[in-house]
């Protein structure tokens, strides 16, 4: 991102899918809701959960988690569903928690190691950064949500089979 | 520029707009009628007014166009010569120049040069009193007619600004703007641009046409701040001299019937913006609307119940209004049309009127805004490729002057837009061959194709290069991206075609993308909202005779006609057709999609509500069979079903 060469710290929202711990930037964050469950949409892309009321708004509920870690979430009181603004508009993110905003030092930002990372989910990774005596994986939204399984689940014009 | 000029220039570019539109519509009537005076009148009032309008903004080239333009129409208004092709394709040329010089002069440009339009203008009008062409005996005595008869006076007004005034272009301005709309402007001293760019000592003058009194013109020129003194004198209009361009100018300033005047506009002019901002908070009524009403039953609070009886007659009220407020006559962009057409034919050497009709049925802006170009693009397929050529025409019997129809008419939520010509026609079995040619249809399947559907396939992309081969012209070009913006806007497009005879193609639209009547429907614990335009019958299972027709579930109704029993599921989506029998206490829905009406099963039936439609995200676009989502009352998100791609799962 072009601001990255600004050397002020930038702010992100910490949340954790599983034991790891992610960090969105603040600034693509709308809000942050409960959890709720999602309405199924048929045929929709595989990493669409479905779609949830967003005070009037429709917008896709994505699992992060098992986006990013093929896993779902497990739904508990804490779990949270995180707005963002992307490029594909607003979604909702199913995380397991969100904790704090913290703010990071552009300067402790390391590539992330990618051996540690899947080579499908990698590309959605801005790098890791250190933040007090933990490792933060920082997201990139955009990049988080144009992978494979958002795209269309069948091409339009070519669906087949159900004919009898 | 101070606010009160841009929004005085605001207002002037949609009259402007509106007067060349009217000056066209005028030209058009005039070719084909050449010797009705109506039209002729309609095109030099609006040259006129145009001028006056211009000449008050300070704009002087439009105002030295548009008065070269209203010395031409004179002389045909004169019966000096007569209105001929030439003369029309210029004045035409004429009212383009005129709107290229108004975008740049309202943006403060400098840019277009009027002086080979004006010279144009000028040779023509000149040609016509040194060669005139054929006078008709009464011609004479048309033009002797003293015009101040029936326009009022002309009055010279000196109007001196206070010393002390800063901004004195400003009065000037605005004096200039209130003597508008009691008359014409037909001069003024200095010009009304050096006017407006204060350059003037204490007074300016202006020569002004009007009916009203002398003390009436005085005392709203007196009205406008700072304006110390008027003095108001009468000035004898001299018998009409040709050569005068200010006497010519004296116009019959009788109300115009087809063009409003500039203070009869009880319109203001308002950004989509708001009136998008708008629907979306009414809809959020509508939703809070429901939620209470839900909260009231469970209540039964007697006062409660009351109020939101009153709440829902208000909201409801509200709702019609702010929609009312976004819809637009399709005139606004059908008019704009038999000009297009007329110069295609021309420039084709195809001689083709455009009739156009249902000009006042409404569509929502956001709709209209969008069907223009598969519009325009319909129209050049039938002038370029549906009309013959007048030769051609006369040799099979034909009219040489071809026919194209454009149409609107209202048909439930719907609105049906027709483009109708009287040419050649398609081949359906060329089109059908091509396009199994192609590989793009399986020669098995023909007795399944209806006619609509093997036309249709001239809108598969490159079709086209096809039909080149097989001569049955270009009639697929474009014609993809027609159908992908018809289906983007949630319509449908259907094609009827006679070789030698016609075609059709029709373009079935929703009157409006964001608040509709719906059926809710439970699947299970899904609720799903089907908008109630395609719904044609709800049908008990016990009102038809449910049975397999080769092995495919049909139901039988009443009068004997026969549809596919549909199953939907609300995780897996439509089940192939006829494939699920209706369970008992199921209902079937009749859903029209296209041409094909299906009995869709309805496990449960929530009832009827208006529903506003929200979009989906661009992550669940293009997803056949739904049309966007809704919230119901609880907060619930309903899914809408689009019963124009719900049954599109076929190959």
């Amino acid at each position: 991102m072009a601001e990255f060469v600004s050397q002020e710290a930038r702010q992100y929202v910490l949340l954790r899918l599983g034991a790891e711990e992610y960090g969105l930037p603040i600034k693509r964050v709308q809000s942050i809701i409960r959890y709720e469950e999602p309405t199924p949409v048929p045929r929709a892309p595989s990493g669409v959960e479905g779609v949830v009321n967003l005070r009037g708004q429709v917008i896709p509920l994505i699992d992060l988690r098992r986006l990013l870690l093929g896993r779902s979430i497990e739904v508990t009181p804490s779990s949270r569903i995180v707005v963002v603004d992307s490029q594909t508009g607003t979604v909702g993110l199913a995380v397991d928690t969100v904790h704090e905003v913290a703010s990071i030092d552009p300067a402790s930002v390391r590539p992330a190691p990618v051996a540690v990372l899947a080579a499908e989910t990698g590309e959605a990774f801005e790098g890791v950064a250190q933040y007090g005596d933990r490792l933060v994986i920082l997201l990139d939204p955009d990049k988080a949500l144009s992978g494979p399984a958002l795209g269309p689940s069948q091409s339009p014009g070519q669906e087949d089979g159900v004919d009898v | 520029m101070s606010d009160d000029m841009t929004a005085y220039r605001d207002v002037f570019l949609s009259e402007s707009a509106e007067y060349l539109q009217a000056m066209t519509e005028g030209l058009l009537a005039l070719e084909a009628e050449p010797n009705d005076l109506e039209p002729v009148e309609t095109v030099f009032r609006g040259a006129h007014s145009l001028k006056g309008m211009a000449a008050a903004m300070g704009y002087t080239r439009t105002q030295e166009l548009t008065h070269k333009m209203e010395s031409l129409m004179d002389t045909v208004r004169k019966r000096v010569q007569v209105a001929d092709h030439g003369l029309i394709d210029l004045m035409l040329r004429a009212t383009d120049t005129v709107q290229t010089v108004i975008d740049d002069e309202s943006g403060g440009g400098d840019a277009v040069d009027i002086a080979p339009m004006v010279a144009e203008l000028v040779a023509r009008t000149a040609g016509a009193s040194s060669a005139p062409g054929p006078v008709t005996h009464h011609g004479a005595g048309e033009s002797a007619r003293h015009p101040s008869d029936e326009d009022g006076a002309r009055y010279r007004i000196r109007v001196s600004i206070e010393e002390s005034c800063v901004l004195k272009g400003v009065r000037a301005y605005m004096t200039l703007k209130r003597l508008s709309h009691m008359g014409t402007i037909i001069d003024t001293t200095p010009s009304a641009r050096e006017i407006e760019d204060e350059q003037f000592d204490r007074w300016f003058e202006v020569l002004f046409q009007t009916t009203s009194a002398p003390e009436a013109v005085r005392n709203a020129v007196l009205a406008v701040t700072e304006v110390e003194d008027a003095l108001v004198e009468r000035v004898e209009t001299a018998p009409t001299a040709p050569t005068v361009p200010a006497e010519t100018g004296a116009a019959p300033a009788s109300p115009a019937r087809s063009v409003p005047k500039l203070s009869d506009t009880q319109t203001v002019r308002i950004s989509i913006s708001h009136l998008d901002a708008m629907v979306n908070l009414v809809g959020e009524l509508v939703i809070i609307r429901s939620r209470l009403e839900r909260v009231a039953r469970q209540s039964g609070l007697p006062d409660m119940v009351d109020a939101l009886d009153a709440l829902q007659r208000v909201s409801a009220d509200l709702q019609q209004e702010v929609m009312q407020t976004r819809m637009v006559p399709v005139g606004n962009i059908f008019n704009r049309f038999p000009r297009m057409v007329r110069d295609l034919a021309r420039d084709l050497g195809k001689d083709v009127t455009l009739i156009t009709e249902g000009l006042d049925i409404e569509l929502d802006r956001t709709v209209l805004d969008e069907i223009g170009d598969p519009i325009v693009h319909l129209l050049r397929n039938c002038v370029d490729h549906g009309i013959e050529a007048p030769e051609e025409r006369q040799a099979v019997g034909k009219p040489t002057r071809g026919t194209v129809t454009l149409s609107a008419e209202r048909e439930r939520e719907q609105i049906r837009i027709t483009v109708t010509d009287d040419g050649r026609g398609m081949d359906v079995e060329r089109i059908w061959q091509a396009a199994v040619a192609r590989g793009l249809a399986d020669p098995a399947t023909r007795e399944s194709h209806s006619e609509s559907d093997i036309l249709l396939y001239v809108c598969m992309p490159g079709f086209s290069t096809v039909d080149k081969a097989t001569r049955v012209s270009g009639r697929g070009v474009g014609m993809d991206v027609v159908k992908g913006k018809i289906e983007y806007l949630g319509g449908s497009i259907s094609m009827r075609s006679k070789r030698g005879v016609g075609t059709t193609v029709s373009l079935v639209l929703p009157l409006t993308l964001a608040i509709i009547q719906a059926l809710l429907i439970a699947f299970g614990e899904r609720v799903y909202a089907l908008p109630l335009g395609a719904v044609d019958e709800v049908l008990g299972l016990e009102e038809v005779n449910v049975t397999t027709i080769d092995g495919r579930w049909v139901a039988e109704l009443r009068g004997g006609d026969v549809v596919t029993v549909q199953h939907f599921d609300p995780t897996e989506g439509l089940s192939a057709p006829g494939a699920v029998a209706p369970a008992a206490g199921d209902h079937l829905v009749l859903v029209r999609s296209g041409e094909e009406t299906r009995a869709l099963i309805a496990p449960s039936l929530i009832g009827r509500q208006e529903i506003v439609i929200k979009p989906l995200s661009r992550l669940l676009r293009g997803l056949h069979g739904l049309g966007g989502a809704t919230v119901l009352g609880d907060g619930q998100v309903a899914l809408i079903l689009d019963p124009r791609t719900l049954f599109r799962t076929e190959g």
